[in-house]
């Protein structure tokens, strides 16, 4: 017996016992118990300060467990992890900018992108990753997600399209810098006026919900039928432009300095 | 009502079954096919064979499966999504893949019995 074959019999009988021994683990019940339906006396608690529509003193406005434990500093970090963002990629773009040749985004040029059939469902693809950034935006005071979840999976969908198509498709679709910069801005502008609305009322810079201590109403939590989540929704749309538009525009910079260290190097 | 739902549980049964075999054949040439695009070949019936169909037969066995309550709209209309997702995804990697290697010269076709790209690329 050559050694190939002892290595190849050793892979499949160790596989093998793998394989047996995660079937029975699997079988017999061994990945845990399954969920009681009674909630558990750390789930009350948390139920009945966060969440308890009968006495809104210590309310937060969301049924979504880790939005409620965090309560005002959900906004918190709405805000500093946008600013975090905001300076990196302000950075990113101060150290490359002088090399990027801008007005190569104007200039039709004949670039033929990828085949057929990969143009074709890169279309398809990208449509449907816009919903599901739009879906995690919106949802992300109920659902896992949020603003800066939904504006990074957003900025996928004009990055297939440049690799797919060309980066000359998707500035005739509209993606061009000083419109992003000008989104970016807006979005800005509702986070820190989100933020700053509960001031007039003399209550704390990002309140969402009214506290005992302050005059502040807060944020209105139903519109007719419609869960808005206090100020949330608010903070995850002005956040999810603001990701969305410096990741397009990180992504468009980054593929600018690449077409053009390639011509230098030509 | 009653043989309109063994229909439907044995058509997923008999998806998964395919799912199962399909897995097998593409494991089993993706180790003993000689080259890079034959190879490719086999992993796309893993793919498509092995996740597309199984993820169909799972979907109709959830549409029959009443302990799930409401839920079972959920499980169907997932799994019917997921599929179609891959069924687009899936072969369009391959292509690009196969497309590049070709391109580059990087897998050479060997041993060969008809390349219509290269044939293409001569005229």
């Amino acid at each position: 017996m050559n050694r190939n074959t002892l290595s190849g019999v050793i892979i499949f009988v160790s596989s093998l016992i793998l394989f047996v021994i995660l079937s029975y683990i699997a079988v017999t019940g061994g990945v845990g118990k399954h969920p009681s339906e009674e909630i558990n006396s750390l789930g009350q608690f948390f139920v009945n300060n966060s969440y308890n529509v009968f006495n809104k003193t210590f309310w937060a406005g969301s049924p979504e467990a880790v939005t409620s434990i965090l309560w005002d500093y959900r906004g918190f970090d709405t805000i500093f992890e946008t600013t975090v963002l905001f300076i990196s990629i302000g950075g990113a773009l101060v150290l490359a900018y002088k090399k990027i040749n801008w007005d190569k985004l104007i200039t039709p040029l004949s670039d033929k992108g990828l085949t057929l059939i990969v143009k074709t469902s890169v279309k398809i693809i990208s449509s449907i990753v816009v919903l599901l950034s739009l879906n995690l935006a919106l949802r992300g005071y109920i659902s896992p997600g949020g603003g800066f979840a939904g504006g990074s999976a957003y900025s996928i969908a004009p990055l297939l399209l440049i690799s797919g198509l060309s980066i000359y498709y998707i500035t005739r679709l509209g993606y061009k810098l000083h419109k992003m910069i000008n989104i970016r801005t807006i979005g800005l502008l509702g986070l820190s006026i989100v933020s700053l609305i509960p001031l007039i009322w003399f209550g704390y810079i990002l309140q969402n919900q009214s506290k005992p201590s302050t005059v502040f109403p807060g944020y209105p939590v139903y519109i007719g039928p419609l869960y808005l989540g206090g100020s949330l929704i608010y903070l995850n749309i002005s956040e999810f432009l603001v990701v969305s538009t410096e990741f397009i525009i990180i992504f468009l910079a980054m593929f600018l300095l690449l077409k053009s260290t390639k011509g230098e190097a030509e | 009502m009653l043989i309109i739902e063994e229909i439907v549980l044995g058509l997923g049964v008999v998806f998964i079954t395919i799912g199962a075999i399909c897995d097998l054949l593409a494991s089993i040439g993706l180790n003993k096919f000689p080259n890079f695009y034959v190879r490719m070949h086999a992993a796309t019936i893993g793919t498509i064979g092995g996740a597309v169909i199984p993820l169909i037969g799972v979907g109709l066995i959830a549409l029959i499966s009443d302990q799930l309550g409401t839920y079972k709209y959920m499980v169907f209309g997932v799994s019917i999504i997921t599929a179609l997702l891959i069924m687009i995804a899936s072969p369009t990697g391959t292509h690009i893949l196969a497309n590049a290697a070709h391109k580059a010269k990087l897998a050479p076709v060997q041993p060969k019995v008809v390349d219509k790209l290269e044939e293409a690329e001569e005229k």
